[in-house]
């Protein structure tokens, strides 16, 4: 209870910030979030029950400041907020996402907290079903949100530029561990009038890969992402390969190849069709699992839809297929 | 493998980058930001661009990129104004004619000096008019120095009153 208290103070003292530094004039700063909720058919092949699901709902403060002509200190601090039983499993209301501070110049980016690896961000808008059950991260390896990371963005050229993150695992008795670059990540990417193209790199990055049985560990992550809109449809596909990292425990071998396309398509009256595959297949362990999406959306407003979906997984390393059939509503503000 | 990959992708950018630096720091030294909805924002890898260039509420008519945004919008509803009408058969030009958006946040600034601050307020008072022709509610007020002289900032907001 206490710690909820605190928490709760605490969150409030950061979204009145933006309010007190209004005040004061060349300060900037706002609070942004959406809500995100379903109500769900989950399907396990065994039985099934219905949810209400909240789907990584958060709110976050985000702000800069002018130092100089050309220098800007910046932060964002963003929280899951559960909209469905109120608090995460280990009772906390509010989980921490992405959270940093840092400074923006001529040079670049330089910025510091917790936050998703570039690896992660390469995957842009292309998964349609993001935080639903038909998520790529059920699939495939590469979707980590990194603690203790210190990353640096260069100034974008014409749509080109590129981030290099470090990762400090803060283990003084691990060599591999307590390095300035024992894990990284790396990102180059290029985006114009819609097209994008990125290559990113995860090196010994603590990851998973839910359908291949395997937990949280350590993995390399080689990503390939592209994205094209043709008239009112936009095109995306992946292919990543994951292995295990230097830090992975003794034991686990992982050699995962992935691919994931999405197709979306805005059609007359505010309605989107969307339908997206995930795919992967793990050489050593002989796992593999394939994902299927299709969905709708209806745009409500410019901030506000109603969504439904279907989604089907099957994983040989489970007995039976899982299916989800929801429908939602997400306001974004 | 990796480590030929990092090296492999940041001479590629890095290549990239210097064929097109000239370009690019003729032009601006920004990115072009499209200002989506900042929680989608947040989940992109240049997010900070968002940060910087993206302001939820107030138009800064001294910021090229917020003013160009803002008045390439009210050019697409002065057009949308003037087909309906012509549709209605009449042909009355809206076009030049101030736009009132109620409700509608905006920053200007008008520079003076430290003995005669009351000269800023014409030009700013000029501007509110054009911004907000049915009137205007002054949100807030700041001055920031610039070399010898200062800028007085106003905030003001397009009143919903006709």
């Amino acid at each position: 209870m206490m710690r909820k208290t605190t928490l709760a103070t605490a969150v409030a003292s950061m979204l009145a910030l933006p309010v007190s530094a209004y005040a004061v004039g060349p300060i900037d700063g706002s609070i942004y979030g959406k809500v995100n909720i379903s109500v769900v058919n989950d399907d396990n092949g065994a039985d099934e029950q219905m949810e209400l699901n909240s789907n990584a709902s958060r709110i976050g403060v985000k702000g800069k400041a002018k130092l100089t002509e050309t220098l800007y200190v910046i932060y964002k601090a963003e929280y899951e907020s559960f909209w469905d039983d109120g608090e995460k499993g280990n009772g906390d209301t509010f989980s921490q996402r992405n959270i940093i501070g840092g400074l923006k110049g001529d040079f670049g980016t330089i910025w510091a907290g917790k936050h998703d690896t570039p690896t992660k961000l390469a995957q842009k808008k292309i998964d349609l079903f993001n935080d639903l059950e038909g998520d790529i991260k059920n699939v495939m390896a590469g979707e980590t949100r990194a603690s203790n990371i210190v990353n640096y963005t260069t100034p974008s050229f014409s749509g080109f530029s590129a981030s290099v993150t470090t990762i400090f695992g803060e283990d003084r008795n691990d060599n591999d561990k307590d390095g300035a670059f024992d894990s990284y990540s790396v990102l180059a990417q290029f985006e114009t009038d819609g097209v994008y193209l990125a290559v990113a790199s995860d090196e010994n990055v603590m990851s998973g890969s839910a359908s291949q049985g395997m937990g949280k560990d350590y993995v390399n992550v080689l990503r390939v992402v592209g994205q094209i809109p043709v008239g009112p449809v936009t095109l995306g596909a992946m292919w990543q390969n994951a292995e295990d990292g230097d830090s992975a425990v003794t034991g686990v071998k992982l050699d995962e190849d992935s691919w994931h396309m999405s197709a979306k398509w805005k059609v007359a009256n505010d309605y989107t069709l969307k339908a997206q595959y995930t795919e992967s297949d793990d050489d050593v362990s002989g796992n593999d699992a394939d994902m299927l999406s299709f969905g709708i959306d209806k745009k409500l407003g410019k901030k506000t839809k109603l969504f439904t979906f279907y989604t089907t997984l099957d994983q040989s390393a489970a007995m039976d297929d899982s299916d989800w059939l929801g429908v939602g509503l997400e306001h974004k503000f | 493998m990796n480590y030929l990959l990092v090296i492999s992708l940041l001479c590629g950018v890095s290549y990239s980058s210097s064929l097109l630096a000239v370009s690019a720091e003729q032009s601006s030294p920004v990115a072009q930001v499209g200002c989506e909805e900042s929680v989608d924002a947040a989940d992109d890898m240049n997010f900070v661009d968002n940060i910087i260039e993206c302001h939820d509420k107030a138009i800064v008519i001294y910021d090229q990129a917020s003013r160009e945004k803002f008045l390439k919008t009210r050019f697409l509803s002065s057009q949308t104004s003037n087909n309906q009408q012509h549709d209605d058969g009449k042909s009355i030009s809206t076009h030049n004619k101030p736009v009132h958006l109620p409700g509608t946040t905006f920053i200007i600034r008008a520079a003076y000096e430290i003995e005669a601050p009351h000269l800023a307020l014409a030009s700013l008072h000029q501007q509110m008019a054009v911004y907000c022709p049915k009137g205007w509610a002054l949100d807030r007020q700041w001055s920031r120095p610039i070399s010898m002289d200062y800028y007085l900032h106003y905030e003001f907001t397009c009143t919903d009153i006709d």
